[in-house]
């Protein structure tokens, strides 16, 4: 699983010789990570927007590197956050594992769409491959990672997502299918003043999560199943929050939580 | 993922065109639930994607004299909730209500629903032989994992269980679909649309390579309100079905004067269990009745030890479904 998302991760984030500047033959690299500017700094990336920084790198050369173990061996962060961090170590080892020419498109790959729409109410373009899908759009290209990627196979709803107000599975929406559609994820809820969606707090008071995992997704989906009018019954709010799974199994909270915010 | 081209068409015509100039190479997108998630798993590999969902006239949903008409871009949600198909033909309604999760349903339409592929765990897994992904290269299942797989309509090559509801609702409902090609349009009974594995089970339905469903006609009748749509799961909801029954009924008192019964979560393809519905007509709907009925629904089932219970369930799931629609005549 992760050697699909460091393929990608690399191939935006780095292209050998033009963002990577190899230090010593024994495994240390500096790496050119650049900052996603779309959303000029709304979210979690903080408030500088567009920036390269160079992060120097060490890793063991070894085909079977660990997660664990790379973020056990030494680096110089440069300020990196820790998310950051393993973004760029990832992208180095793959970059560190490939054959040469790897950071040359292969027929097909690469070509990009550009796709214009609206996230959490700002204007947002991107450069997109058609197959990525909007997950990892929001995820890896604008830094939102409040919508999380559980089984990415459209089987837990942990991923969920507004297109137009309505619920859906970002892990089965192609990026390129948002063009002019209105997107709405769980970091643009809260009230003007940051204040917590009335959902959020209703979780608070019904100790609705343990790990939180899936919460994101059962608060998206929850708003929406108010909005569509299916909380009639406790069974009717099961059986319409069904496609969020709960591993912890909160869902006598999750039920209580939304009966408390509907109408 | 493997990369792909990907065309934006705002006109069927457009649309069919595209889909003819790469034949074989192409695949039509819409709710994407299906062909997305296969494309993930390298089963389904398509050079081009075509999004027809900016395609406005595939979103109608309206009566026309005496028939339903639901385009093919409708979603699942949209005709579950639409408050005359709620209380005029219950069959098409729980058909969709029951199947997927809200989230799915608001994504999947009407015309790819009827075309989703088995969730045959073989054929999703490019690990493992499999006639339909891979012809001749054998089957996985036969002998295998086979709890869930299909008791009517298999073959020596293929078993995978066609996974929809609404195409069996709508089999039922004698609905037929229309189609568009460079070659003009036909009209498809939703009967005839998928085919059983036979010999070539990568051949699942009837329609041309650069043929599309552009809407999806349900003659109104009067069965409709004594309808509905039973499904079985392993759990209470958001799975596929173990066993699922539609069914409509027209009464005369307690004789029944006409019976539609379909299967799903059985077979290869929505099955219309014509025998069982002749065994109704004229006689006393009791659950003696209903039961021969259900009996003879299940007429040539091959079983395996795995998937043997399936059998008295879904007999059973039909003297429900049976019980409940002549509730509602």
């Amino acid at each position: 699983m992760l050697v699909e998302k460091v393929l990608y991760c690399a191939q935006v984030k780095a292209t050998a010789g033009r963002d990577i500047r190899t230090v010593s033959s024994d495994g240390v690299l500096d790496l050119k990570v650049t900052r996603p500017r779309e959303l000029g700094g709304t979210n979690g990336w903080g408030t500088t927007p567009d920036v390269d920084t160079w992060a120097r790198v060490h890793f063991r050369q070894d085909s079977n590197v660990r997660r664990d173990s790379v973020m056990d061996s030494p680096i110089d962060p440069d300020g990196l956050t820790r998310r950051e961090f393993i973004v760029t170590t990832a992208a180095a080892i793959t970059v560190a594992n490939a054959p040469a020419g790897f950071a040359a498109p292969a027929d097909g790959y690469g070509s990009t769409v550009a796709v214009d729409f609206e996230v959490n109410n700002s204007a947002v373009r991107l450069d997109v491959e058609p197959r990525v899908t909007l997950l990892d759009a929001l995820r890896e290209r604008l830094g939102l990672y409040g919508t999380k990627k559980g089984c990415d196979q459209g089987q837990c709803g942990a991923c969920t997502v507004h297109v137009d107000g309505r619920r859906v599975l970002s892990c089965l929406t192609l990026a390129v299918q948002a063009k002019g559609k209105r997107i709405t994820t769980i970091e643009g809820i809260a009230g003007p003043d940051g204040g917590l969606h009335p959902i959020q707090q209703a979780f608070l008071d019904h100790d609705a999560l343990q790990c939180g995992y899936c919460t994101p997704g059962q608060i998206m989906s929850a708003i929406a199943c108010i909005r569509e009018g299916h909380t009639g019954s406790p069974g009717e709010i099961r059986e319409y929050m069904s496609g969020n799974l709960c591993r912890c199994g909160a869902y006598a909270g999750i039920v209580g939580a939304i009966q408390q915010a509907a109408p | 993922m493997h990369p792909f081209r990907y065309a934006t068409p705002t006109t069927t015509d457009e649309a069919i065109h595209t889909l003819a100039a790469a034949p074989g190479t192409a695949r039509l997108l819409a709710g994407g639930t299906t062909l997305v998630d296969l494309m993930k798993l390298d089963v389904e590999q398509p050079a081009l994607l075509i999004d027809i969902t900016g395609i406005p006239q595939l979103r109608e949903i309206r009566t026309d004299g005496d028939t339903l008409i639901f385009g093919a871009l409708v979603h699942m949600s949209e005709a579950a909730d639409h408050p005359v198909i709620k209380r005029d033909y219950p069959i098409l309604s729980e058909a969709l209500w029951r199947g997927a999760s809200q989230q799915l349903r608001n994504m999947a339409t009407l015309g790819g629903n009827l075309l989703q592929r088995t969730r045959c765990a073989y054929f999703r897994d490019t690990q493992f032989p499999c006639n339909k992904r891979a012809p001749g290269s054998g089957c996985s299942a036969i002998g295998g994992l086979d709890r869930g797989h299909a008791l009517l309509g298999t073959s020596s090559q293929c078993i995978a269980t066609y996974p929809g509801d609404w195409a069996v609702a709508l089999v039922a409902m004698d609905a037929s679909i229309d189609t568009l090609s460079p070659r003009g349009g036909r009209t498809i009974p939703v009967a005839e649309l998928h085919r059983q594995p036979g010999d070539t089970p990568q051949i699942e339905n009837v329609l041309a390579i650069d043929e599309m469903i552009v809407r999806t006609r349900v003659p109104a009748s009067a069965l409709g309100r004594a309808s509905t749509y039973i499904k079985i799961r392993d759990r209470e909801s958001y799975a596929f079905a173990l066993t699922s029954a539609a069914v409509a009924l027209s009464m005369d008192g307690n004789r029944v004067r006409d019976a539609r019964i379909a299967l799903g979560g059985v077979a290869t393809v929505p099955w219309r269990a014509r025998q069982a519905e002749q065994s109704l007509v004229g006689k006393t709907l009791d659950d003696a009745a209903a039961r021969e009925a259900g009996t003879l629904a299940f007429t040539g089932a091959q079983t395996s030890p795995q998937n043997a219970f399936r059998v008295p369930l879904g007999i059973n799931a039909v003297v429900q479904a049976l019980t409940i629609a002549k509730g509602r005549a």
